[in-house]
């Protein structure tokens, strides 16, 4: 992305971002191709997301093909997701300390945490980034043995360790002089945005689709939605770090309830004539797929629509008045990932 | 807040243990169903083509071997070729495969400084890897990692 700004001295007077620079067609390409063949190329636009965009494309061919996934599989999603939640925030954390804020410890712990993550989605995927776990139908395969005590050993670890971050970090005069009150987003500005995600809980707004509209285990497990109401880059950078607890603890309730059975049920490899929309909370907010379904096995039409993009409108509402040195705490921020925006 | 607490996280951190891998004196140890290259058993394959239909990059192609053998299962010796540029290493021909006569291996180091190579016969696909490091690490994350000599 670039992002063309027009300064009075030091001010930022407006901001234009120009996007579409990795723009790769994935929802004409998708038209073109089989369903399963889909999964990998629409997994790509976010590599550090990947199990999210999975499953929001798999979900609405799956109430097209009137597919109900097991409970043990839908548990095993929760738990590959929350995984994923944990390392893309860890990864989001680490950018916006790390390379924006200039504080190079906070990017080598979020990153060095981040591995142990995905070693765990390594040995249950079998992949460390692109896993593309999710067929309609359920999972590829099952918890393999020597998983939970692995996962609960990480956990453990993580909840130590998050206490170092808290103690150098968030309490950190330096950090907190760079980032609060940098990009302050008001709830009523954030609604009309129409942003979503760590933005908009940032923001004040309890807004969650694993609580508003539960898929998965989310309605089986118990959780809270942390939300800031100063709406600044702080705030915004303080519900990842909560975020990352919460998923721990929807992890541990998740690996002790699995219950036993089947992972995945068959589906057949045809999207049925109709569409359907898939609502799948990502790290970076909600994400929808729309699927078109003609009765072939290629869809007719795949639209994606991603929280990056969602949350772009904010960066040139929050860059007009800044200066020019909290350009790059307030992108960080957002934690944007051009990728998935240019689709 | 006190200016003692991160120089003490740092100065823990100096007792710890390195994070650095000599790769490729020193590997990552791997878990069971890593997905690296393939490994194809040439006794079990029937040469239906399914694996080069479901790869999503179509980075298989149906080949016919020339050796003398003769395979009861596949009697026009057609078996898949794979071309490692393309290939994304979703597996789901392994996944997809009728007979099993596909699998995974822990073998990741594909690069290759001729084009040719890169491209990998039936014949190459069905040697499995042999162990190749003098070193397995395990990567502990807090603690470093520990360098096992290779027993």
């Amino acid at each position: 992305m670039r992002i063309m700004v027009r300064t009075d001295g030091d001010l930022i007077v407006e901001a234009t971002p120009d996007i579409g620079y990795v723009h790769r067609g994935c929802e004409k390409i998708a038209e073109s191709r089989n369903l399963i063949k889909n999964i990998p190329m629409l997994e790509r636009p976010n590599i550090a997301d990947s199990s999210h965009l999975n499953w929001s494309y798999i979900a609405p061919i799956e109430e097209l093909q009137k597919v109900e996934v097991p409970e043990r599989g839908r548990y095993i999603r929760t738990i590959l997701c929350e995984i994923n939640r944990i390392a893309s925030h860890l990864y989001g954390m680490a950018i916006m300390a790390g390379i924006f804020s200039g504080h190079t410890t906070m990017y080598m712990f979020g990153f060095g945490d981040r591995e142990l993550f995905l070693d765990l989605a390594e040995m249950l995927t079998g992949a460390r980034m692109t896993f593309s776990f999710f067929p309609p139908g359920g999972v590829r395969r099952d918890l393999p043995r020597g998983f939970k005590e692995k996962l609960l050993d990480t956990l453990n670890y993580l909840e130590r360790h998050l206490v170092a971050v808290d103690r150098i970090f968030v309490n950190n005069p330096v950090f907190i002089a760079r980032a609060r009150g940098v990009g302050i987003l008001r709830k009523e500005d954030a609604i009309k945005l129409g942003v979503v995600g760590p933005v908009l809980r940032g923001s004040g707004v309890p807004c969650d689709v694993r609580k508003d509209a539960p898929y998965g285990a989310y309605d089986k497990v118990d959780f809270e939605i942390p939300t800031f109401k100063e709406g600044d880059s702080l705030s915004r950078w303080l519900v990842r770090f909560e975020e990352i607890k919460q998923s721990m603890a929807i992890l541990r309730q998740a690996i002790r309830d699995i219950p036993e059975g089947p992972i995945a049920r068959k589906s057949p490899i045809v999207v049925p004539k109709g569409e359907a929309i898939g609502r799948i909370e990502s790290c970076r907010g909600e994400i929808n797929h729309y699927v078109v379904g003609t009765g072939s096995d290629k869809p007719y039409r795949v639209k994606m629509n991603t929280g990056s993009f969602k949350n772009l409108p904010a960066l040139p509402f929050l860059l007009k008045g800044a200066r020019i040195g909290d350009m790059p705490i307030i992108y960080g921020s957002l934690d944007y990932w051009p990728v998935e925006a240019d689709r | 807040m006190s200016v003692v607490a991160p120089f003490w996280e740092g100065l823990k951190h100096v007792f710890k243990k390195t994070f650095t891998v000599k790769h490729p004196y020193q590997r990552h140890e791997l878990p069971d169903g890593y997905r690296g290259r393939h490994v194809l058993y040439l006794d079990r394959c029937t040469g239906c083509g399914i694996c080069a239909w479901i790869c999503p990059e179509k980075c298989i192609t149906m080949v016919s071997l020339a050796d003398q053998r003769i395979y009861p299962q596949n009697p026009e010796k057609r078996f898949p070729q794979y071309w490692y540029v393309r290939c994304c290493f979703c597996h789901f021909c392994t996944d997809y495969c009728p007979t099993a006569a596909l699998d995974y291996t822990k073998d990741y180091d594909l690069a290759e400084y001729e084009k040719e190579l890169i491209i990998w016969s039936p014949e190459r696909l069905s040697k499995i890897p042999e162990r190749y490091a003098e070193y397995r690490t395990k990567f502990h994350g807090w603690a470093g990692v520990d360098h096992v000599p290779k027993t």
